[in-house]
């Protein structure tokens, strides 16, 4: 069998295996270990399985997941996100418009301490949707800017996604998240924008609040600032690895969380079985992606892959736009952590080879694939708040986080030109 | 309550209580981190195989944490066929990924087996302390062992009673269930 036949077969079975919902990382994994077996033997393929998954959830690096994971569960359940949007609403409530800022403000201050999105759309349901709906707010546009203000979650570091980025690629993941940092702040700014230029005066204005009361508001988010600090200045200084960093932070979270008595002992266990769950999720694709590895090694896809996309002559910015209208196409079936473990192993010679900074790259990857959580028909975020909100319809969700939907491409378009807004920060980093 | 209900709930205890056992080993492994790093920055005097024991006692939590995946069906999967299928399609769909999950971890059984003895008779350990690594290995592959037990419960309750899979959405659903319910 030639390379080129197992490599489209393995694909084919691949793609058949995941539809019929085998788990991600299992069907990487088969397709992994008999795509190699067919080319080298299925003794030395079997072995694989004998050597990788074990060198994979023991691996030191990766133990930042599970920290980062504990650290944005014990955020949600710690109650963080409702002083959040105190402050958010004593600053900016009384705008036209206000709660809507102030929920957008609220998503970037609780995703500088939880690295998901979709716990960040979660619990923002949770607090800002009713005081929007009680303001006056449509359905359809107050549910719009939870989703896309929690899209935020896998942007504005620590994020989950762009640790698994760095992995894969053997990126710094301190790099990376600092990187992710000034795009972060222009997400907030131009989702704030939008709120403010898109639905214009058609939004009522909430309660006022006096200077006092607003800067009384702010004693309520010192955690979410100490976390912040203690985790991505830390990094970015140098003083810890962003191992060591993501478990400190994770620590800092319970113990503040205790102290302020929004954590029992129960909820602390449960935080902690919730965190290793959703960890061993993501480590099955990693175990599955590391097999997959030896499949793309073997059959050659990503060098064959690189030359086809070169021989198109679409040029650097044309090849890279093909590359991200795949991860759009794919976000619209695939889990956005799946996705970016499946696919940037595939694609990421490809950018190195047209000499594109692979830190820039992790950002642009992490904000296409974000993308698939606010648009149909997945769109994961909008699901998780018509599941909180079932009065309103999915169709109302999409509808209403449609303008942010296009100014995240406008910003994708933006920092594609201007790659500087993601790596002046990294550059001078310690 | 019916049978398979009453056993699925029996089991459902017996996974609780293995997660509680492997979460608080993440907890004690994040605190370990913390304390080795505390130790080295300020003190100059690390705790000695943080790096070895932090990352095989992890593993060991990663791995009876596939056992709880394996049961709950919260892997990470493509859903959106399944959600479009009638449920007699959907139950048939839902039973051929979990034999394919099964045969997987069987595989791994089978493999990681040959692993742990190879440790075994390898002599293995860790850099400071010198704890043989081959207990943490076999620690490893009664987890995967577990998964499969808990494989087959849930292909047995697909098949008998049509029960679907979880859901991974990056979130717990007793967080959505608390959401709601507030």
């Amino acid at each position: 069998m030639s390379n080129e036949f197992v490599a489209g077969a393995g694909f084919v079975a691949l793609f058949a295996l995941m539809l019929l919902r085998v788990p991600i990382g299992v069907a990487m994994g088969l397709v992994g270990i008999f795509g190699f077996g067919a080319v080298v033997g299925t003794g030395p393929a079997l072995n694989l399985l004998a050597q990788s998954p074990i060198s994979t959830i023991t691996d030191f690096n990766l133990t930042l997941i599970p920290f980062f994971v504990l650290m944005g569960v014990l955020a949600t359940n710690s109650g963080m996100s409702a002083e959040l949007f105190r402050a958010g609403r004593a600053w900016l409530g009384g705008l036209k418009g206000g709660l809507g800022l102030a929920s957008v403000g609220a998503c970037a201050g609780f995703a500088a301490i939880c690295g998901s999105s979709v716990a960040t759309a979660a619990t923002m349901t949770k607090i800002a949707y009713p005081e929007m709906k009680k303001a006056g707010y449509s359905d359809e546009v107050s549910t719009g800017i939870i989703a896309a203000g929690g899209t935020l979650g896998i942007l504005i570091p620590p994020s989950v996604v762009l640790a698994v980025y760095g992995f894969i690629t053997e990126q710094d993941i301190g790099l990376l998240f600092v990187a992710g940092i000034v795009p972060g702040i222009l997400a907030v700014l131009m989702y704030m924008a939008t709120v403010r230029l898109w639905y214009g005066d058609s939004l009522p204005a909430g309660d006022r609040f006096s200077l006092i009361e607003a800067f009384r508001s702010l004693r309520g988010v010192w955690a979410v600032g100490l976390l912040f600090i203690a985790v991505i200045m830390s990094i970015y200084f140098g003083v810890v690895t962003a191992t060591e960093a993501a478990a400190a932070g994770a620590l800092l979270t319970a113990i503040i969380g205790m102290v302020r008595g929004q954590l029992s002992l129960s909820r602390l266990l449960e935080s902690l079985v919730e965190a290793l769950r959703t960890s061993v999720a993501i480590y099955v694709v990693l175990i599955g992606a590391t097999l997959f590895g030896y499949f793309l090694a073997i059959t050659q896809v990503p060098q064959e892959l690189t030359q086809f996309l070169i021989d198109l002559g679409a040029g650097r910015y044309g090849t890279l736009l093909l590359i991200l209208l795949m991860f759009v196409i794919m976000g619209c079936f695939l889990d956005a952590m799946a996705m970016v473990i499946l696919m940037v192993p595939i694609v990421f010679p490809v950018i190195t080879e047209l000499g594109f900074d692979p830190i820039w790259f992790g950002v642009i990857i992490v904000m296409t694939v974000e993308l698939g959580l606010i648009t149909p028909p997945v769109g994961m975020n909008v699901f998780v708040i018509n599941s909180i909100t079932p009065g309103v319809s999915l169709p109302a969700i999409f509808r209403g986080v449609m303008p942010f939907v296009a100014v995240d491409v406008l910003r994708l378009l933006l920092l594609i030109a201007f790659p500087a807004i993601v790596l002046f920060l990294p550059s001078g980093m310690h | 309550m019916s049978g398979p209900e009453r056993d699925s709930r029996s089991l459902s205890g017996i996974i609780l209580f293995i997660e509680r056992i492997a979460g608080i080993v993440l907890g004690l492994v994040t605190v370990l981190i913390v304390i080795s790093a505390v130790g080295r920055y300020i003190f100059a005097s690390p705790v000695p195989d943080t790096f070895d024991v932090s990352r095989l006692v992890l593993g060991v939590a990663i791995a009876w944490g596939l056992a709880s995946l394996g049961f709950h069906g919260t892997h990470i999967k493509v859903d959106l066929l399944a959600h479009a299928l009638p449920r007699g399609a959907r139950n048939a769909v839902n039973f051929f990924a979990w034999l394919v999950l099964l045969g997987f971890t069987l595989l791994l059984v089978w493999k990681i087996w040959e692993r742990v003895q190879a440790a075994m008779s390898g002599g293995d350990a860790t850099m400071e302390l010198r704890l043989a690594h081959w207990p943490f290995f076999l620690g490893i592959w009664l987890g995967i062992v577990a998964a499969v037990f808990t494989t087959i419960v849930r292909l047995w309750l697909i098949a008998r009673s049509g029960r679907d899979l979880g859901e991974y959405d990056g979130i717990d659903e007793h967080l959505l269930e608390d959401i709601k319910k507030s």
